[in-house]
């Protein structure tokens, strides 16, 4: 992974923190891993996080969105003001999102959520990834 | 931020004597140069692809509590009481 990079943190990263780990992009490594219990119309929420590198720091717009079959099932909401996931399901949810704050080395907290409606069979769906986008800069120079 | 220079200090500034050729020709009496800073971020565009595994789950079934069990068992026992006297 190049460094600069606007990259994937999960393993419940904090807001404005360091910790967490770096999502692997490596195929089927699945980073966002979760489980919906199908019978009836159900979700479950899943924390992740953006940051650049030391030393570098976003410019412009950013954004987050999912590609793939089943990419209507997925959503996502901005977790600056939702530490946890109780709060989060309070969050407004679209499918994509597009911010202009500025990232730096330091976590910005976004929520995840992965849907059923209830009449989908038992199954372990990855047709879905999550795609970040982004330009950094050195910090400083922006 | 602007910088405005003036002409006008022509000879008293040496730094000002270059300016005055600043855009390839020597300024008149009076007449101002401006300068405007600039910023140019060149950026490293970042795209990246993360896989995700949704695992759509049946629930587990709830195990009988041991209550509704023994009333079950209750009632079987009764009905197969009343079968073997009818019979």
């Amino acid at each position: 992974m190049a460094e600069g990079q606007l990259k994937m943190v999960v393993s419940n990263p904090t807001q404005n923190g360091t910790d967490g780990t770096l999502a692997s992009q490596v195929l089927q490594s699945y980073p966002v891993n979760l489980i919906i219990n199908t019978g009836e119309s159900n979700h479950t929420l899943y924390k992740i996080a953006l940051r650049c590198d030391d030393g570098w720091q976003t410019v412009g717009t950013w954004e987050v969105s999912f590609v793939g079959t089943t990419s209507a099932r997925w959503s996502i909401a901005d977790g600056v003001s939702y530490p946890n996931e109780a709060l989060a399901e309070y969050a407004e949810y679209y499918p994509s999102i597009a911010g202009n704050a500025v990232i730096n080395s330091r976590n910005h907290v976004l929520w995840l959520k992965a849907e059923t409606d209830g009449t989908e069979p038992a199954q372990v769906d990855t047709s879905v990834q999550v795609r970040v986008y982004g330009r950094c800069v050195p910090s400083g120079g922006a | 931020m602007v910088m405005d220079y003036s002409i006008m200090w022509f000879g008293f500034r040496g730094q000002n004597h270059a300016l005055g050729f600043g855009q390839g020709r020597f300024r008149k009496y009076g007449e101002h140069l401006n300068f405007y800073e600039t910023k140019c971020n060149i950026a490293d565009v970042t795209q990246s692809l993360y896989g995700t595994r949704r695992v759509v789950a049946i629930p587990p079934e709830e195990p009988e509590t041991s209550i509704n069990h023994a009333e079950r068992m209750r009632q079987h026992l009764i009905s197969q009481f009343q079968w073997e006297v009818i019979a």
